[in-house]
């Protein structure tokens, strides 16, 4: 091995890559050679490093000096002055938005400073392709524990001891499901890597086969060896070609290096995996549905019990995880179940990968202890939300979750807190939202992605979440009548007491819980024809107010509709019979003018929201 | 296991689902999706119970009984979401009918169903009063449905044959798609998109006469709704009437629900207690039975020739006209052929009266010889000459089947169901032959030869089970082989017959494996001048094999006749077509013809006498002609291949003046002066037949069971070892042309050659068509339906060119019926060589 005398981690996640990680990769390499630096300055391609907001993103090691929004041009003048001169380049750096100064590193950034990594423990500082820097950091050595000092029983029991619950969303207890399996009689026994993550928002297990493969690949022989199955299978989305390529190159080198297939580390133990690409659906992440796929039929669920760890795939038994979930077992026999129950809180041990998305400063991956406040999350590693406007919920599960309004901000993220509240942990999306989201909006769009992807097998949510989202539609056109809220409590409760799979069970929450915390807001878009957060385009209505106009005739040009009337400096007016709502004047009129109003609702109420908003629009 | 529904304990046995159990005692869940011979769905959520100590519902059609489960099948949250789920199901369904409020009297005074493009409401559906989803809501209670209808507005299809497809109706229930998979192992039908865009079709949304459907209307019987209705429902008024008759149109013996009104016939659904069949049925007995008997060319008069032209007539002139032709021929200048298809009461008197008022040995009761005269032939004189007993039912049984020769979807519909149960249980299908016979989608095995060269298939087998210490049959079988076999499996001979060492490998393997074996034969290898060998092979086989015989006869029957002429110690049975080569030389000068006879076209008789039920090209040559009745329309004990006794009732009364073969034969024995005839009434016919069939035949055994139950006794001819057989010079492959193997059509109905008579099955089957290799086809430069001629030096057999992938060069397939012009050579022969040429 050459000794460097530093590394340069380019961040080589989807996000970074998206906005030309591999370039700046690539410009990094040349010009390292240019300066013939290329002996002493090693440039690693890592996995996600979870702040996807700022990427691309180089990380220098050993400084622990964190570069943000890295472009191809920055290049010569990095390597100029960090690494030729010593002068760390500032305008690279992450600087909080309330404060100039920058943060030069990356543990003291405050979006990962309260993270806990275990999971991701590997990400940003190895090359997932490469699968001694996995070994390096102890990688496999849980394996090897599990093999040679353990029992299935006793690696059974310490996941059990730990307390790890599913990561996928419905929180069971792992070590419940793997000791049933290694009870189940037949033969032979199957394992199955779930990697069909398909909730919008959701990235996490994305990343965690992109950063660290491995990890996932040392749990599951880990769970092999604990149930006494010979074959897994990894079923990974087709629309994560990525993913697919790291795993592929890992299991690879796994079987080179004797950590995978026969007789592994030569204890006479077989394991070994097959990665199957999951065809385009997300019901095909529900685990009956996904060993339909598996055998090669329609990815129809099918009724459970029995359950897969009885009888799974071809009949077997059959151990069905998420990717995080597997992720979690190295770390667990490796360390001790003492210390991971050591982490959460105490029916939710260890920690949680979560997406934060939406309305949020920092955009990103972060992976935080079972219990964190979610204050903590959305304000300390979010950064809160931007352009200083003010949180009003946050999504938690994805279509099959709910809303956590802002009055609950202090509850603690774990699997009971957030069940009681309505919502659910579900695979850990975050999908934060602000005053100028309309929570109406919110629970159709959830609505028409179940709709999108229901399987159609069962009549409840096959139709019956269409008959939701048209009431929803129709509330969001102001055509919504007053038993329409009744109305929809009734469908969903037929839609989750009568589904047969999890799809269709929980497709009515996110519209239960906008129900139950935001009624107010149905009803303004029912009774009084007003969208409060001004996003219903039914609702909107675009006025000119005659004081503040200028008459610069820029709206006028700009509308598609030939909406406005006006001549030079005389006030322009707006016909509400032609507009279509577009908000293209709005978005011309000069900033120092703003005279165009955007409202909701009828006179009185528009009056209202005008006075409410005070000089805003 | 006992377990508590509704606070009533039940009492289980087996392991039924928890539907079939409340059901079974008398508790009413309802559902949409389940079926008795399905996999359960759980799709349609009706059924879902609450099982205490369970937080959600289980559906009761999918979750199985544990001891002491207590179970509420209603409660006010269960009713409100059973109705929820019903008013969801009928959003997508037209509902009006339904809810309406006139329901009642428009039920009582609006009776007609008129023939409309598009069905609204439940008055204008053919399914109308014999709906499940009716009856689902009748149960359940749908006041109104608070929703806004949503009609999906598919098309109607109505481009395939038999049945329409109407979409809208369709709730998803899966029943069709699963009975296709599921029971007739076809595949054809799947659900295509997904959610609320789902719908059921075909792969490619092809008709289905593109996509291998066989129209057996298993879906069609499975639909809850009328999204699935046989065409000629739409006009039709409901049944008043249902008769469970024996089908004939094959040896498979299935019983079909004949529904009537005012004395017509309006549709053949399968009987669910049909000892064979089970509710399955095939295209011939599912859709072909009202045509075959309302077709318009039914014979309902006596006709007799008066100057050259064939005029109706009455009774007594006619029997008068037969009886003085006849009485002009002495003993063996007259012969008697009858069809495969009539019943043991026919088959008496027919029998009867060649014996004893025609006095003569040439009766025939077999089209071609069948495979039990084959086999008499094969082991008569070695002992019982009873051909091999069995049931189909030991098809499922086994865990691996060979086929040999057989296109066991087609021809033998019952046997094929219980492949695809062995298949569907892990068992193996070992389908071996030429063409069609090895090209079954669901094999696991294809065992391909050439034409006419099964016997080296199985000889080769037969070598690599001899050298299998491992085999069950032990040592049976192993003496007789050894020089015969050397010479047919050295490898230029299994080259040249076009088989794969490496497959016959395979298959000896499979067959040795564990379970139970099943080889399956019929008269496509069986029967012609090379199949005593063939049938000796087989038989061999499995004994080698430790494998069950199962030998299938294709009339309907076939078995049951074969029975009573063995019994009756008659004159020898000679198949019809042997008949016609007397008439082609003239030793036979009259001739009484009662069913099919190939190669008689262009050889008259100097005295024809036919019965039928339709005029046919036969017929129409004839001095006298008398109408016959129907199979549905009189009563007939009929013997299935399996050897099984049934007795079939009359459903409709008879049309015009036809009377019951056995009749005309006994009025016209009389009118001839013999002695015993003239019977007026089939039940002391029935009675002698019964006594024949009676183990022992003893006399006075009329209590043998005619309800399929009881069985003529069968069984393994007491031979000691291998029946010998010797083999025939052997044939060079052909050096030119092609080598055309002709299979006899399964559509032929005594003079009505269904294949091309009902344009349903024309579609279906393509009469008339040659199956060659597109290299063969493209040599000739012929097209896809062009038609060709297929010479040999005794004639030519003209068909329309299909192209087939399956064939291999150098040999092709064609499937003939009675109206096809084609030479007798083509027609008892299995295997000719023909040179090929486009038609001009």
């Amino acid at each position: 091995m050459t000794p460097y005398r530093a590394h340069l981690l380019v961040c080589a996640g989807t996000g970074c890559v998206s906005c030309g990680g591999f370039q700046v990769k690539k410009a990094l390499e040349a010009e390292l050679r240019r300066r013939n630096l290329q002996n002493e300055i090693a440039v690693v391609a890592t996995g996600c490093n979870g702040f996807c907001e700022k990427g691309p993103i180089v990380s220098v090691l050993p400084d622990g000096i964190f570069y943000q929004h890295v472009s191809v041009e920055d290049v010569p003048d990095l390597v100029e002055e960090h690494l030729m001169k010593g002068r760390p380049v500032r305008r690279l750096m992450y600087t909080p938005p309330e404060d100039a100064t920058p943060v030069p590193k990356m543990k003291d950034i405050e979006f990962f400073r309260h993270q806990r990594l275990v999971v991701l423990r590997n990400r940003g500082r190895i090359d997932p392709e490469k699968i001694e820097e996995y070994i390096a950091y102890e990688g496999y050595e849980a394996l090897a524990k599990a093999l040679t000092e353990m029992t299935p029983e006793s690696v059974v029991a310490e996941v059990t001891a730990a307390g790890l619950r599913g990561r996928g969303g419905a929180g069971f207890p792992t070590g419940v499901k793997w000791e049933s399996c290694r009870r189940a009689s037949g033969f032979p026994k199957y394992l199955v890597c779930n990697g069909d993550e398909g909730d919008p928002g959701a990235f996490m297990d994305r990343s965690v086969l992109e950063a660290d493969p491995h990890a996932v690949l040392e749990g599951m022989t880990i769970g092999a060896r604990a149930v006494g199955a010979e074959k897994g299978f990894l079923y990974i989305r087709n629309e994560y070609p990525l993913a697919l390529d790291r795993v592929a190159v890992a299991v690879k080198q796994a079987r080179e290096y004797g950590l995978l297939g026969r007789d592994i580390l030569g204890t006479g133990f077989d394991f070994d995996v097959e990665v199957v690409r999951g065809a385009g659906a997300f019901v095909s992440g529900e685990e009956t549905a996904l060993m339909a796929s598996i055998e090669g039929r329609r990815a129809y669920p099918r009724q459970r019990p029995p359950y897969p760890a009885q009888q799974g795939l071809w009949g077997k038994p059959t151990v069905i995880n998420n990717v995080e979930t597997w992720a979690n077992v190295p770390a667990i026999i490796r360390r001790g179940s003492a210390w991971f129950s050591g982490l959460g809180t105490e029916k939710s041990k260890g920690t949680k990968i979560f997406s934060l998305v939406g309305r949020i400063n920092n955009t990103g991956l972060v992976e935080v202890p079972m219990g964190i406040p979610l204050r903590d999350v959305i304000y300390k590693i979010g950064g809160g939300i931007p352009g200083g406007r003010e949180f009003k919920a946050v999504q938690i599960g994805g279509p099959s979750g709910g809303c956590i309004p802002k009055d609950l901000v202090d509850l603690p993220v774990d699997y009971e807190s957030l069940k009681n509240a309505g919502s659910m942990m579900g695979s850990g999306g975050l999908i934060v939202m602000d005053e100028d989201t309309c929570m109406v909006d919110i629970a159709l769009y959830f609505l028409n992605f179940t709709q999108e992807e229901s399987c159609g097998k069962c009549a409840p949510c096959r139709i019956g979440t269409r008959q939701m989202s048209e009431i929803l539609t129709r509330i969001k056109m102001g055509k919504g009548t007053e038993d329409d809220i009744t109305r929809l409590e009734d469908l969903a409760l037929t839609v989750k007491r009568g589904s047969l799979c999890g799809l269709g069970q929980t497709a009515p929450n996110p519209v239960l819980t906008t129900l139950r915390y935001f009624r107010a807001e149905y009803e303004a878009h029912i009774l009084e024809h007003r969208c409060p957060a001004l996003v219903c385009k039914d609702l909107l209505t675009y006025e000119i107010d005659p004081n503040l106009c200028v008459g610069c005739l820029l709206c006028k040009k700009n509308c598609p509709a030939g909406a406005v009337s006006g001549e030079l400096k005389k006030p322009h007016v707006i016909d509400q019979g032609l507009c279509t709502k577009c908000g293209v004047c709005q978005s011309v009129c000069p900033p120092k003018v703003s005279a165009v109003r955007k409202s909701s609702g009828g006179a009185e109420a528009r009056a209202r929201s005008r006075t409410e908003a005070g000089g805003g629009s | 296991m006992n377990i508590t529904i509704d606070g009533r304990p039940i009492t289980i046995e087996g392991k039924p689902t928890l539907l079939a159990a409340a059901r079974a005692n008398g508790i009413a869940i309802p559902s949409l999706c389940d079926h008795p011979d399905l996999r359960p769905f759980t799709g349609c959520r009706l059924c879902l119970v609450e099982i205490s100590g369970r937080r959600d519902f289980a559906p009761a059609c999918g979750t199985y009984p544990e001891e002491g489960m207590s179970i509420r099948t209603h409660t006010p949250e269960l009713d409100a979401l059973r109705r929820g789920i019903l008013e969801l199901i009928l959003i997508e369904h037209p509902h009006a009918c339904l809810i309406c409020a006139e329901k009642a009297g428009c039920d009582e005074f609006k009776s007609t169903i008129r023939k409309v493009a598009d069905v609204t409401g439940c008055v204008l559906c053919p399914n109308n009063g014999r709906c499940d989803l009716q009856n689902v809501v009748e149960a359940v209670g749908v006041p109104r449905v608070p929703y806004p209808a949503v009609y999906r507005n598919f098309d109607v299809r109505r481009e395939d044959p038999f049945f329409d497809r109407d979409l809208n109706l369709c709730i998803l229930c899966g029943k069709c798609i699963r009975v296709c998979e599921e029971v007739r192992g076809a595949s054809v039908l799947s659900f295509v998109h997904r959610g609320p865009k789902t719908f059921v079709s075909t792969a490619f949304d092809r008709p289905l006469l593109e996509s291998g459907c066989r129209f057996c209307g298993a879906c069609v019987d499975v639909c809850p709704t009328g999204a699935l209705v046989e065409r000629v429902q739409r006009s039709q008024p409901r049944p008043e009437k249902t008769t469970s008759v024996v089908c004939p149109l094959c040896g498979q013996g299935c019983r079909l629900d004949v529904e009537t009104r005012e004395g017509r016939v309006l549709s053949t659904p399968p009987d669910e207690a049909g000892p064979v069949n089970r509710g399955q049925a095939c295209v011939r007995g599912r859709f072909l039975v009202r045509s075959i008997v309302d077709g318009d060319k039914r014979l309902l008069k006596p006709m007799v020739r008066q100057n050259g032209e064939l005029v109706p007539a009455g009774w007594d002139e006619a029997l008068a006209a037969a009886a003085a032709g006849l009485a002009r021929f002495g003993p063996n200048e007259t012969a008697l052929v009858f069809s495969p298809l009539a019943s043991l009461e026919d088959a008496h008197m027919f029998f009867r009266f060649g014996r004893e008022v025609l006095k003569t040995d040439r009766v025939a009761g077999e089209t071609f010889p069948s495979v039990w005269s084959a086999w008499e032939a094969l082991v008569g004189g070695q002992g019982s000459s009873a051909p091999p007993g069995y049931r189909l039912a030991a098809v499922s049984e086994a865990s691996t089947v060979l086929t040999i020769g057989i296109d066991a979807p087609v021809d033998h519909p019952m046997a094929w169901l219980g492949i695809v149960k062995s298949l569907d249980r892990g068992g193996r299908l070992i389908a071996a032959g030429f063409g069609r016979a090895a090209d079954v989608p669901s094999a696991s095995l294809r065992l391909t030869c050439r034409p006419g060269q099964d016997h080296v298939l199985m000889a080769s087998l037969a070598s690599c089970l001899a050298g299998n210490p491992a085999r069950k049959g032990g040592d049976k079988g192993r003496r007789a082989w050894d020089a015969p076999l050397e010479a047919l499996t050295k490898p230029a001979r299994l080259a040249a017959a076009g088989i794969d060492r490496e497959q016959v490998e395979k298959a000896a393997g499979m067959l040795s494996g564990d379970g139970l074996s099943a080889v399956l034969v019929d008269d496509t290898i069986a029967v012609g001048p090379d199949g005593g060998r063939n049938l000796a092979l087989a038989r061999n086989l499995a004994l080698l094999a430790g494998a069950r015989f199962i030998l299938l006869g294709r009339g309907g029957n076939e078995r049951g006749i074969h029975e009573l002429a063995r019994r009756a110690s008659g004159p020898a049975r000679i198949p019809a077509d042997d008949i016609a080569l007397g008439l082609g030389a003239g030793t036979v000068k009259a001739l009484v013809q009662a069913g099919p006879m190939p190669g008689r076209r262009g050889r008259k008789p100097e005295f024809l006498v036919c019965l039928d039920t339709h005029l046919g090209p036969d017929a129409a040559d004839a001095d006298v002609v008398f109408p016959a009745a129907a199979f549905i329309e009189t009563t007939g004990i009929f013997v299935n291949t399996e050897g099984r006794i049934q007795s079939s009732p009359a459903a409709v009364g008879l049309p015009g003046e036809a009377r019951p073969d056995w009749l005309i034969v006994s009025l016209l024995g009389r009118r001839m002066g013999a002695e015993g005839f003239g019977h007026e009434d089939a039940r002391p016919l029935r009675d002698e037949v019964l006594e024949k069939l009676a183990p022992g035949g003893r006399p006075g055994a009329t209590s043998l069971a005619t309800d399929g139950s009881a069985f003529v006794s069968g069984g393994e001819p007491e031979i000691p070892g291998l029946l010998a057989w010797t083999e025939p010079e052997a044939a060079a492959p052909g050096t030119h042309g092609v080598r055309l193997a002709v299979r006899w059509s399964n559509a032929a109905f005594r003079g009505l050659d269904a294949a091309r008579e009902i344009k349903g099955l024309r579609r279906l089957v393509r009469p008339g068509s040659l199956s060659l290799n597109p290299a063969d086809a493209a040599a000739i430069g012929a097209g896809e339906g062009q038609e060709v001629e297929a010479v040999c030096k005794a004639g030519t057999l003209t068909g329309n060119v299909h192209i087939s992938e399956v064939l291999p060069p150098g040999t092709a397939e064609a499937v003939v019926g009675p109206a096809d012009p084609a030479e007798r050579e083509f027609l008892g022969r299995r295997v000719v060589h023909v040179k090929l040429r486009r038609k001009t």
